[in-house]
């Protein structure tokens, strides 16, 4: 009885705690949304700054926060969330801490995707079918990924799959930037290949945020049947899941948000797979909880790395794809370390 | 206790691939009586409980449960009636053991409920049962073969399930707690649920099992009392073993001792 009691207390001060991460993470995502509207590297530092600008030129101000700043915070915060989201969802289906977008070559993919559909000039006819390009690589890359290793025990042998997309993405992408037909044609898809926050306009934003939107929900609504994932597909299925449904809403959630998000900003690695890492002790390894815990942390990730991108002094503003990139590999290192040690 | 369930099955083949795993098997089960599921590696004992989990795809005949095809149920009723106990003993996130239980309530709640009082007492008798209310606040992956065993036999039961397919509950325990998780199953057994149990262990079968089915290259071979199908011409053909049994008053253990 004793023991019953110190365990109930013990699981509503847990509830406490995760619910305070919760809000914690939501009131960080608006702290630093705020800061991303104002900063900037053109010569814009801060609130005083701005608000000078609104005295003396109510239209540059209105163009800087609404056309320049807006759009970028805004893709910042929808992508970060997207990519933490999806993390969670394929750590959760896959039952692989390695999981991610961009290890298992959905990123890549819908890269590709993207630059088919520059590259055969289709995106002049619609400006819909960048991002539906994107959704179509990501789809193939995530059914294809299923295909290969969805069943595998060990971890590793899902990221070898993984690494075939990513070489075949890549091997694609070299192909269409080999024989890019002009300068200007060779920056574009490089723009895919290095991820940026940088130049995108509200037009991008709207465009995108309706085929997320779409995936968030699809990618939300597995969040029951990973908990009971946590005991294998036959025991999930034996609880009630249909396993088959629960998988292609997960390969179509992907498709659709980490799809749009790649075609709008280009490939940005390793936030899916930081951000649901760090936060699971947090939420008591729940594969549920980690949802939203991810898609709030994705976005304060995503928030954070762009203001820091803007705030690091180089000649040229350091694409974000670069930097979680040049921060994201150590810590898969670290963790391909502790998964061979036999850790989680 | 709640009541049974009763299982009907007919011609049932079940394959992979080209081969077959389970070949015309015909049998009923129902509550009452711990019913043991023995036979070699390869048998069909594993796909038998599968496909009366409806777990596996059925090539041929049928299984009724409850005088309705198991394929018409519903997925979420299937559940609440069924509990399955895999033979894989891996958890892939270090959550609480008494998380873990609680994943056995599934099937009662909706999907935006929280954890009742209803729940909390079915999970409690679970812990109780698997002897495992001590260790309930320790994350899985710190616990013994022999715990994790107990942790994910008590998922099943927190169901609460009229049918209980438990595929090897034993196997990786010691000697005193596969005793315990024996008496439990015959217990709720005799309390009126269906129970199947794959074992190994021939002794552990004769002992506690009140029917004994033993599966042969996924044929029934034999299906009866322990003491009419553990018997040594049965042995030598299934498994290929010469077997000693040894027995005082009504108790008889049954003693692998050498290939033939």
């Amino acid at each position: 009885m004793n023991n019953t009691v110190t365990a109930s207390g013990e699981k509503s001060s847990r509830e406490v705690r995760q619910g305070l991460l919760l809000g914690g993470l939501a009131v960080l995502v608006i702290v630093l949304a705020i800061i991303s509207l104002f900063v900037g590297r053109l010569g814009i530092g801060g609130v005083a700054d701005l608000l000078a600008v609104q005295g003396q030129d109510p239209e540059t101000f209105r163009i800087l926060l609404i056309e320049v700043r807006l759009p970028r915070t805004l893709l910042a915060l929808t992508v970060g969330a997207t990519l933490g989201l999806s993390g969670a969802v394929l750590q959760g289906l896959l039952r692989n801490p390695l999981a991610e977008p961009f290890i298992l070559g959905a990123s890549s993919s819908a890269a590709l995707g993207a630059v088919i559909v520059f590259y055969f000039g289709v995106a002049g006819g619609s400006a819909l079918a960048t991002p539906l390009g994107g959704v179509a690589g990501t789809m193939v890359a995530t059914s294809a990924l299923l295909f290969l290793g969805g069943r595998a025990q060990d971890p590793l042998t899902l990221i070898l799959a993984g690494v075939a997309l990513n070489a075949l993405a890549a091997a694609l992408t070299s192909l269409a930037l080999n024989l890019a037909p002009s300068p200007y044609a060779a920056l574009e898809i490089v723009f895919w290949i290095l991820g940026s926050f940088a130049d995108r306009s509200l037009d991008h934003l709207v465009l995108a945020l309706p085929l997320m939107g779409i995936g968030w929900v699809l990618l939300f609504s597995t969040w029951r049947a990973l908990d009971a994932l946590s005991l294998g597909e036959d025991a999930a299925a034996s609880l009630g899941f249909n396993l088959a449904a629960i998988k292609v809403r997960a390969i179509l959630g992907c498709a659709f948000a980490v799809g749009a998000a790649v075609a709008t900003t280009g490939v940005i690695s390793f936030v899916g797979l930081v951000v649901p890492h760090v936060l699971r002790p947090f939420i008591g390894y729940r594969p549920s909880r980690l949802l939203p815990a991810s898609f709030l942390g994705g976005a304060a990730l995503m928030l954070a790395a762009d203001i820091g991108v803007r705030l690091i002094d180089t000649q040229l503003e350091l694409k974000i794809g670069v930097l979680t990139a040049l921060i994201g590999t150590p810590f898969f290192f670290h963790l391909l370390y502790v998964l061979r040690r036999g850790g989680r | 206790m709640t009541g049974g369930a009763h299982f009907e099955i007919k011609d049932l083949s079940v394959g992979y691939g080209d081969s077959l795993a389970l070949d015309r098997v015909s049998l009923s089960a129902k509550g009452g009586g711990l019913i043991g599921l023995i036979g070699p590696n390869g048998a069909g004992k594993t796909t038998l409980v599968k496909a009366m989990a409806g777990l596996l795809p059925v090539s041929h005949g049928s299984i009724h449960l409850d005088s309705v095809p198991l394929t018409s149920w519903t997925q979420s009723a299937k559940a609440k009636k069924v509990g399955y106990l895999s033979q894989s003993r891996t958890v892939h996130w270090p959550v609480t053991v008494e998380r873990l239980v609680s994943l056995g309530r599934i099937p009662h709640r909706g999907p935006w409920d929280g954890v009742s009082d209803c729940d909390q007492d079915a999970i409690n008798r679970a812990l109780d049962f698997a002897d495992i209310d001590s260790i309930r606040m320790r994350a899985v992956t710190t616990l013994s073969g022999g715990e994790l065993a107990r942790v994910l036999l008590a998922r099943v039961l927190a169901g609460e399930p009229d049918a209980v397919l438990a595929d090897e509950p034993v196997s990786g325990l010691d000697p005193g707690h596969r005793l315990q998780v024996l008496e439990g199953l015959k217990a709720l057994a005799g309390s009126g649920r269906m129970v199947v149990v794959v074992l190994h262990d021939l002794t552990l079968a004769s002992r506690f099992c009140d029917r004994v089915i033993l599966l042969h290259e996924g044929r029934v071979e034999a299906d009866g009392t322990p003491e009419a199908v553990l018997v040594p011409d049965a042995l030598a053909k299934v498994y290929g073993i010469e077997a000693v049994t040894v027995s005082e008053g009504p108790q008889r253990a049954i003693l692998p001792w050498s290939n033939i």
